[in-house]
């Protein structure tokens, strides 16, 4: 418990450092992000394969950012790892803190579910985008972010909120944990 | 605190991204950029390869299971700073013998890392390297991925010159 307060700690002080966009701004510049890739690209897994790419460019640089600013230093440990991401990452970056639930007996796989986020305010899909992933870069970004520590691991949304579900859930599995090889 | 000669930094696995050497220069109090580097490409490779291998030396010889990590080491003319960050990459900044381990001024260099190479679009990721081989420019001396922000080097001359004086 004293571990969560810890990071909950952190996150509040790194949080009031950082520049900050009203939420709005956020979730147009996104949906404007989206619809163009909708437009400019023919079909829907290549705009879920752009989103995701875009995510992971973004989460290799954003987790240096995130252990400078909070001094954090973690080891690759699912568990740990896990609960910086949603304690500390999705607080300072996105103002949220989505759960975390159905750990698996060994730590490798773990559900992160969002049950409001900026990201989906106001978006409506129409049935032409069934098998858009919204959320995509997300997953992206988590798995950019944990690549850097050395932890490889698949993101896969389960569920989504704007396609009639409670909460949008991100599985996430780890399926190997790198070892750094020198370059000679 | 004026005998800061160079600062190192190395990526995941083990290639030199960024070298600054120094020199202080009391005449205007401050902390000059060297052309001629403070230890050669050679010694530049060895560190890279000794630094390497400490972690896992480390850990295995802690008697605690969590990973134990070197602040600093000295030898007879120098002392090495140590930060590894969760990344892999590896700051290291090399002074004279008698100085307190820098760890919080490394920190601080991490932030300024933070701010103007990791989050700059132009610089690409430490790792870049590994992926992109074929992306190598005419300078095969040198890895993918080295840091060419000057905003970086500005940040990093100034911070280290408040130090120093």
């Amino acid at each position: 418990m004293s571990r969560e307060r810890n990071l909950a700690k952190i996150a509040e002080s790194t949080f009031s450092k950082l520049d900050k966009v009203h939420s709005e701004i956020f979730t147009m510049t996104y949906g404007a992000i989206v619809t163009t890739l909708v437009e400019d690209l023919d079909n829907v897994d290549e705009v879920n394969a752009q989103l995701d790419k875009m995510g992971h460019n973004i989460g290799e640089r954003l987790v240096d950012e995130l252990l400078a600013k909070t001094g954090l230093n973690p080891q690759p440990d699912m568990r740990y790892v896990m609960e910086i991401v949603t304690r500390v990452g999705f607080r300072i970056y996105l103002g949220i803190t989505p759960t975390l639930s159905n750990w698996n007996a060994d730590s490798t796989t773990v559900t992160l579910s969002f049950r409001d986020s900026a990201l989906s305010d106001w978006v409506e899909l129409p049935h032409t985008l069934d098998d858009l992933s919204y959320f995509q870069l997300v997953c992206g970004v988590i798995r950019g972010a944990l690549e850097m520590l050395g932890m490889k691991v698949k993101c896969t949304i389960t569920a989504d909120k704007l396609k009639g579900a409670q909460t949008t859930d991100i599985l996430v599995e780890l399926q190997e944990v790198m070892q750094a090889k020198f370059y000679n | 605190m004026s005998s800061i000669c160079m600062l190192v930094i190395f990526n995941r696995s083990g290639e030199p991204i960024f070298e600054r050497s120094y020199q202080w220069s009391p005449t205007m109090r401050a902390l000059l950029p060297q052309t001629t580097p403070c230890l050669n490409d050679e010694a530049v490779g060895l560190l890279s390869g000794l630094v390497f291998s400490l972690r896992p030396f480390v850990s295995k010889i802690s008697p605690k299971n969590s990973a134990d990590s070197v602040n600093c080491f000295t030898t007879e003319e120098k002392t090495y700073h140590l930060l590894e960050t969760a990344t892999g990459l590896k700051f290291i900044i090399v002074t004279g013998p008698n100085v307190t381990p820098m760890t919080n001024e490394l920190q601080q260099i991490y932030q300024l890392f933070a701010s103007t190479v990791a989050l700059n679009p132009l610089n690409r990721p430490h790792q870049a390297s590994e992926d992109a081989p074929s992306e190598g420019k005419a300078d095969n001396k040198k890895p993918n991925g080295q840091i060419v922000s000057a905003s970086f080097c500005t940040a990093l001359d100034s911070f280290l010159t408040r130090l120093s004086s």
